[in-house]
């Protein structure tokens, strides 16, 4: 199982490296935004076949607070979009 | 014993498909066209994906504590994946006025890229054609598109006035004219590092813009708005752009963009 577990949080990494090329690629600031956000959500994936992996819960609390922070990167995002750098 | 054999199949079950939909999402956001499809791919998708490896993971940990805190997550990405994907639609939406346009090519071409706009400025020279290309020019650069100006000479006017004879020297001279008109427009393209076509024509302004707009499959047509300082030539005027506005769209499936130009001359 614990193999099976690896290969899964393989596969999230090909995920994050294909929402990375995304990033770098662009071109609008909001595709960015998107491939970040994107990633963000990978991340909470890993960690939680991470708890998995390592039977554990505590883990879980991680990944709520990077779904938190990764939900605020976006509205802050959409944000700058709509009014520029102002707060 | 059966049911742990179930509880397992269930688990890899679950896992596969929140798996199959991250990897999904995460190709939809490399692989599609334009932003709106890359959001539409990325929350969906990924919601979808956080689930499957949420329930799972509940599935496998067999606990209450782990199972709460994973029913918190699935809740929470199932309240903010929206939201969030509102919140940046609606602001590029609310901001950028290209994305329209692309999206009237989309269902004629059946593809488009949303920054890659063929932008058509008919230039008629005067001042209030140096604010006109100005912002065709930052339009372009914006879009990294390409840029194409036009001239366009009304034969039947000066044919009129000058009568036939004479018609042909005119026409020869407002060419010229023409094209130092689209020369200083280049050059101040070139200065912003837009590269812009230019193009003198002769002939009815309508018919030769459906013509070249045709020809570079232009997405954008940006058309100056003449400042008249008589109220009553500028109601006839506003009427004939507002005309040759909704004709050029009817043609060409276009959006055809007025710039309204403010001039101030001293």
């Amino acid at each position: 199982m614990n193999i099976l577990i690896d290969l899964a949080m393989g596969l999230c990494g090909v995920a994050i490296v294909l929402c990375g090329i995304r990033l770098y690629r662009g071109p609008h600031i909001a595709d960015r935004a998107v491939a970040l956000d994107q990633i963000t959500i990978d991340v909470v994936a890993i960690i939680i076949l991470y708890s998995m992996r390592v039977k554990s819960v505590v883990f879980l609390d991680a990944a709520l607070v990077v779904a938190l922070i990764g939900f605020l990167t976006t509205l802050a995002f959409a944000r700058y979009i709509a009014r520029g750098a102002r707060l | 014993m059966i049911l742990d054999w179930v509880i397992k199949i269930v688990t890899l079950v679950f896992a596969l498909g929140g798996l199959f939909f991250m990897l999904v999402a995460a190709i939809g956001t490399l692989h599609l066209s334009d932003l709106y499809s890359r959001m539409h791919a990325a929350t969906k998708a990924s919601t979808l994906g956080i689930t499957g490896l949420a329930i799972a993971a509940a599935l496998f940990l067999g606990d209450w504590t782990a199972a709460s805190r994973l029913v918190l997550i699935i809740l929470f990405f199932f309240i903010t994946a929206p939201i969030g994907a509102y919140a940046l639609a609606e602001a590029v939406f609310s901001t950028n006025l290209d994305t329209d346009a692309s999206l009237k090519l989309d269902e004629r071409t059946k593809r488009y890229d949303l920054h890659e706009a063929r932008i058509l400025c008919p230039v008629r020279g005067g001042p209030d054609s140096q604010y006109l290309y100005t912002k065709a020019i930052q339009l372009a650069k914006k879009n990294r598109g390409e840029l194409t100006f036009l001239h366009v000479i009304n034969r039947d006017l000066i044919e009129a006035m000058s009568g036939p004879a004479e018609a042909i020297g005119v026409l020869e001279q407002l060419k010229t004219l023409g094209e130092s008109v689209i020369a200083a427009a280049q050059n101040q393209a070139q200065t912003e590092g837009v590269v812009a076509k230019g193009q003198v024509v002769t002939g009815d302004l309508k018919t030769e813009i459906i013509h070249t707009a045709k020809e570079i499959n232009a997405t954008i047509i940006l058309l100056g708005y003449p400042m008249i300082s008589k109220a009553a030539d500028r109601e006839a005027a506003e009427k004939r752009l507002w005309m040759l506005v909704e004709q050029l769209e009817k043609a060409l499936e276009v959006q055809v963009q007025v710039q309204r130009v403010e001039v101030t001359i001293p």
